[in-house]
């Protein structure tokens, strides 16, 4: 009798351990863990321009080089002498981009017709330092923007519908 | 008692190890035992061999970043590479994205399968498509079949994946959807 308890405690021993054993039978034994993806939005920011360049009417000729600061003081200077006169520069309100670093690239310059090579110029504040391919810190800003340009030859008498207008982009580049 | 050589002392061994959460990897086998009188004779010998119990450590989260707001489908791989699509108004600005990263240790010798569920949005951020890259190999989609031991030192596992925005997410707010990696001996 005894002979038989001691065989049927090492089946019943047998059978827990077989259903124990099982792999995946028990949650217990289901090594598994969560995987949070944070991730964080932003507005896209934009940029509204509030005004173009305009550097008022040149008269005569000659000139080679005509500088807009981002203040509005014009100088150009060339074969007629050098003048000084007082324009515009173009102003635009960009949106607040929070934490993110931004730089102003410009681009796409669209001359001819007598106007030259062009480069932009940019500042935070007017005639403030030049923010042109700097870094810049998040937030919302006002840039200003003026620019130097190289009249040649051709250039003629415009006024109205013949008036030239070159033109760039300026684009806001995140980091 | 006398003369009764079953190795119950093993099977007692087993079941304090299975309650402790060990893996048995072999069933026993069914067992004659002889008995003449208050002498036993066991006919055969069970060959149990214990397992380790899986434990997966998260070293690190997914981090896509900061991105831009909008109706995107962001992806992450396990280099922490984020792409945004359609591209032109989905895009990363900042932070250092990267894979989730995690350490799975268990038995030096079978193989395990790794195996994704529970994807839980977070308000309008839907997460999907999770993809693995175990003990170096090539990312791939989950289920990882049958992949190589973890053993007791551990195995990196880095985890991808993509999460679908709506665009009306709040302007400078964190979301944190989810998934469950799960690792089992198959």
């Amino acid at each position: 009798m005894r002979a038989m308890s001691r065989t049927l405690m090492v089946a019943v021993c047998a059978g827990l351990l077989t259903m124990t054993a099982a792999p995946g039978s028990s949650t217990a034994f289901q090594p598994a863990v969560q995987v949070n993806a944070h991730i964080t939005f932003v507005q896209p920011s934009t940029a509204t321009k509030l005004s173009d360049v305009s550097m008022g009417h040149l008269r005569g000729q000659g000139y080679d080089q005509i500088s807009l600061g981002t203040d509005g003081i014009l100088r150009a200077s060339g074969r007629a002498g050098e003048v000084q006169g007082q324009g515009q520069p173009s102003v635009i309100k960009i949106s607040n981009t929070r934490d993110s670093v931004i730089n102003f690239v410009s681009s796409n310059y669209r001359g001819g017709d007598g106007i030259g090579a062009m480069r932009a110029q940019c500042s935070l504040q007017a005639g403030g330092k030049n923010c042109m391919d700097a870094p810049v810190g998040g937030g919302a800003r006002t840039l200003y923007i003026g620019m130097d340009m190289t009249v040649t030859d051709g250039v003629g008498l415009h006024t109205g519908a013949s008036l030239k207008q070159p033109s760039f982009d300026m684009s806001i580049v995140y980091q | 008692m006398r003369g009764f050589s079953l190795p119950f002392a093993r099977f007692k061994t087993g079941l304090a190890a299975a309650a402790a959460g060990m893996i048995v990897s072999a069933s026993v086998q069914a067992h004659a035992v002889e008995c003449i009188n208050t002498t036993c004779t066991l006919a055969s010998s069970a060959a149990i061999a214990f397992q380790p119990t899986i434990t997966i450590t998260k070293n690190a989260d997914i981090d896509f970043g900061t991105v831009l707001k909008g109706n995107c489908i962001y992806s992450i791989d396990t280099s922490g590479t984020v792409t945004g699509s359609p591209p032109v108004n989905c895009s990363t600005l900042s932070g250092s994205p990267h894979a989730a990263n995690l350490t799975v240790k268990g038995s030096a010798s079978m193989q395990v399968t790794i195996s994704v569920g529970g994807y839980t949005a977070d308000s309008t951020v839907t997460p999907s498509a999770a993809r693995g890259k175990y003990n170096n190999g090539t990312e791939q989609a989950f289920p990882l079949n049958n992949v190589a031991a973890p053993t007791s030192a551990g195995k990196t596992l880095l985890i991808g994946a993509s999460v679908t925005t709506a665009g009306t997410e709040t302007n400078g707010a964190s979301y944190a959807p989810s998934f469950t990696i799960t690792v089992l001996y198959p």
